[in-house]
């Protein structure tokens, strides 16, 4: 089963339109919201998150487990994957 | 065949300016700028109702010319904050523009999918009934459900009223339209009685992004047109990254897409005829695709062409 990693993330980003953020900028274990992605940005990174790992980030998800750094993001959309028997190959493109 | 030939607007003057609320809500103004996209919100005057704006609408429409108030024999209010619970709001308007005895009046209480749903309502019925004159109305003031604490809403929605005019002599045929539904998600854009105005903007993001390109594909299927023959496309005017975020998902060019709604905000199901008066009398655009999504959850497209 293919886990989600930094590059994954990034990569999503980096696809968001509305980022202007560089992503060679990023520092993967600092809060992205202090790096210049706000709440809008994040909302369409979840987005593409949910789509590429077929998983759903609900509200519950988003309390119960940390998702301001890139770190943070992999280890939680990896932690949702687990918990919801997500067992593709590998990730939709 | 029963088309648009005309459109009336009333955007009020009176504005709130979202800068002056950027510090109570903790946004940056490039936020506002980049992402929300609206820089005022219009009011109405205080004591004003629904059927006020559409009448300020109706009287711009009467300017433009076209429209005999003695021969409308159809008109419908699309609303979901009309000026009572009960009578319906276009029996108010039907009597403060002074209309036939014979006149049907409706409401439709629908949100920002609301002008879409009510164009194919209203061809329809009139169509099916030999009415001949008919005038629409988009009339929702948020204002009145809106929590000014709640920064969600507060800098997105702006009073507005519109009133199309659909006849025989026309300027667009109503092509078809194609629609969808999220009952489930009903509570994701929600005023609860003796509540305010909640919105989750995740939801309604989320389900614009998934359902809108879907719904407008199946709306070239069905009206036998391809997505390079759309000169315009009107979407809902939400805010700025929602418009910013469809047009990228479905590979859009930018400058088909118009958002102005810098000066005024998010006007409910108001949002889309505003922009669509910009095109009656210009002959660039030949081929226009509209699309309403949110209350609801709900989404409805349509295509227009110039006759």
């Amino acid at each position: 089963m293919r886990k989600a990693n930094r590059e994954d993330i990034f990569e999503i980003i980096q696809s968001v339109g509305s980022i202007s953020v560089d992503v060679n900028d990023i520092a993967p274990d600092e809060d992205l919201n202090a790096q210049g992605i706000d709440s809008v940005d994040m909302m369409s990174v979840f987005f593409e998150i949910e789509d590429r790992f077929s998983i759903t980030i609900d509200e519950e998800s988003l309390q119960n487990k940390t998702w301001f750094t890139v770190d943070e993001i992999v280890e939680s959309t990896n932690s949702l994957m687990s918990e919801k028997g997500v067992s593709s190959e590998a990730p939709r493109p | 065949m029963i088309g648009i030939q005309q459109i009336g607007v009333y955007i009020p003057d009176r504005k709130i300016e979202n800068a002056t609320k950027r510090n109570a809500h903790n946004i940056t103004k490039e936020f506002l700028e980049n992402k929300i996209g609206i820089q005022s919100v219009s009011r109405m005057t205080d004591g004003e109702k629904a059927s006020d704006l559409c009448v300020h609408a109706f009287a711009d429409l009467l300017a433009k010319g076209g429209a005999q108030p003695q021969r409308i024999d159809f008109i419908c209010v699309c609303t979901q904050n009309g000026d009572y619970r009960l009578p319906q709001t276009s029996a108010i308007v039907h009597e403060k523009l002074g209309l036939q005895y014979t006149c049907a009046a409706m409401d439709i209480g629908l949100g920002c999918s609301g002008y879409v749903y009510m164009l194919l309502v209203a061809r329809s019925f009139m169509e099916s009934n030999d009415l001949r004159c008919g005038v629409i109305f988009t009339s929702d003031p948020y204002s009145t459900i809106i929590d000014p604490a709640d920064k969600n809403t507060d800098l997105l929605f702006g009073d507005a009223a519109t009133a199309t005019l659909l006849a025989d002599d026309a300027e667009y045929d109503i092509g078809k339209g194609a629609f969808g539904t999220d009952g489930e998600k009903h509570a994701a854009l929600i005023k609860r009685n003796n509540e305010k105005l909640f919105m989750d903007g995740r939801s309604i993001y989320n389900f614009a992004l998934r359902t809108v390109p879907h719904n407008i594909q199946n709306c070239f299927e069905v009206n036998g047109i391809s997505p390079e023959m759309v000169d315009v496309f009107i979407f809902h005017q939400a805010s700025k990254f929602l418009i910013d975020a469809l047009a990228q998902k479905m590979k859009i060019d930018t400058r088909k897409v118009p958002f102005r709604i810098q000066h005024y905000g998010n006007t409910v199901s108001s949002s889309i005829p505003i922009i669509l008066k910009d095109y009656i009398g210009d002959q660039s655009a030949e081929t226009l695709l509209l699309s309403g999504f949110g209350v609801g959850l709900s989404v409805a497209s349509l295509v227009l062409r110039r006759r």
